[in-house]
């Protein structure tokens, strides 16, 4: 199975395990219990002694948009929803471990979150849990994903590559592999992640710059060979999409590549499951289309090939 | 009657006990391939919550830092008392707990990270592999929890 696939896999299965952590939410907290005596959406939020409404009220939207539950006259009702998990032997083979752990601490946040989403066991803000998130940064799952990117984006010794929302491992694991010859610039908003990326790079001498900065007032100055976008559209507004899209292709050389990896939500049937998670991170929106990101491209008119690459890979490559 | 201030002999690097499995944790980028072929992956186990409880507790800070300088030596309590500037009660309430004052259970040889090996009477305090993983996170989050924390 060759890297793609792998990667791909495992966000499958990031969602099928989220699927079923949802329905273990419905069954822990009563809320399977109250939908199925038909109580409204209302009636639902108030007879549930769950505090964090707002919290709830994203879980019933969840419980809809995969199909567990639909509204018909104002009412909620459990539509029968069926859902089978196999486990092919391939597939297994190629599944990463590393990520189960997280994920397995998310979900146990989310008890925590529907008391009060400040509250101390749920870490997910990039600044105030930047460990948290180093850590998840640092498992084989992300680990397999910049092995992807730079074999994608042709990342090595003596590249420029500029990196947009960057995070606290990529600067050190790129700037390793450009040497000391190359160029690596690493953007991202979350000052506290940086610092553990400054952390990281210093003691090695690469040739890192790190900025901190909202992508949205990102202004192209110099040109690289490879941007670098993994796992950051999920946190823009979809209005947002073609301007930061504009920005980041301005910033490559002719030839250059800009490199989008995300679990794109028209290629992962039931996302939302994963999405309920990840929403515990505030500035979470929602996982972008490939079908949007690389229409907005096309819109954009740029001289470019856009190349599909599986379900969470999009390589686009300006003419030389 | 010790007269050196480390002592080095064989350790079962099984005796580790590992506490609170929250995370997997691998570096590089080789691993992940390695684990994709089938081969054996590091499936450490690494929890925030653990880590900024270490970084509040300047003692059991101090004695892990000591503990990684001469690792994978072991050493005596009185030894690890006397370089980390603390008195050997504390010290041991640190490594194992101690009554009320100090909880055993965030104790560093609870948590795994620390070893308490017996040889011919004595007891000597090592850090485990676990241990020094935790000591490179605790030493690249020192910054950030000092300005976020």
């Amino acid at each position: 199975m060759g890297e793609i696939s792998v990667l791909d896999s495992n966000i499958e299965h990031m969602v099928r395990m989220a699927i079923l952590h949802i329905i273990q939410l419905g069954t822990k907290h009563g809320v399977f219990k109250v939908i199925s005596r038909g109580a409204t959406q209302r009636e639902v939020l108030d007879s549930l002694d769950i505090p964090n409404k707002k919290l709830l009220l994203e879980f019933l939207n969840t419980l809809k948009a995969i199909g567990i539950v639909e509204e018909r006259d104002g009412r909620l009702k459990l539509n029968g929803f069926s859902y089978r998990l196999d486990v092919p032997k391939n597939h297994y083979e190629a599944l990463l471990p590393g990520w189960v752990a997280v994920l397995e601490e998310i979900y146990r946040m989310v008890d925590y979150a529907f008391i009060t989403p400040t509250h101390p066991h749920v870490l997910m803000d990039f600044d105030k849990d930047a460990d948290f998130w180093d850590i998840r940064m640092n498992t084989d799952f992300a680990a397999l994903y910049r092995e992807v990117i730079a074999k994608t984006g042709g990342i090595g010794q003596g590249s420029s590559v500029l990196d947009l929302g960057c995070g606290s491992v990529s600067p050190y694991e790129f700037g390793k592999r450009i040497g000391y010859d190359g160029l690596y610039v690493g953007v991202d908003y979350s000052p506290a992640i940086l610092e553990i990326a400054r952390a990281r790079v210093e003691g090695e001498s690469l040739p890192v710059e790190l900025k901190e900065l909202d992508l949205k007032l990102l202004r192209p100055v110099n040109e690289y060979q490879t941007t670098v976008m993994s796992f950051i559209f999920e946190y823009l507004k979809p209005e947002d999409y073609r301007r930061v899209l504009r920005r980041a292709l301005g910033t490559l050389r002719p030839g250059g590549s800009l490199i989008i990896l995300e679990p794109f939500r028209d290629n992962f049937r039931h996302i939302e499951a994963l999405e309920f998670f990840e929403k515990l991170n505030k500035d979470f929106k929602r996982f972008p289309a490939m079908s949007e990101v690389a229409s907005l491209i096309a819109d954009e008119g740029f001289d470019a090939s856009i190349k599909r690459l599986g379900r969470s890979l999009l390589k686009v490559t300006l003419k030389p | 009657m010790f007269t050196k201030k480390v002592i080095k002999f064989a350790i079962d690097n099984n005796s580790a006990v590992f506490q609170q499995p929250v995370f997997c944790k691998i570096k590089g980028n080789s691993n992940a391939c390695r684990n994709a072929g089938g081969r054996a992956v590091d499936t450490m186990i690494i929890d925030p919550q653990v880590l900024r409880s270490i970084h509040r507790s300047e003692l059991r800070k101090r004695i892990l830092l000591y503990l990684s300088e001469i690792y994978p030596s072991a050493t005596y309590l009185s030894e690890i008392a006397r370089i980390v500037g603390s008195d050997p009660s504390n010290v041991r309430g640190a490594l194992v707990g101690l009554g009320n004052r100090y909880n055993g259970e965030s104790s560093l040889v609870y948590l795994g990270l620390v070893e308490e090996v017996s040889n011919n009477g004595f007891k000597y305090y090592r850090l485990t592999e676990y241990g020094k993983k935790v000591v490179e996170y605790l030493r690249e989050y020192y910054r950030y929890y000092r300005k976020f924390m």
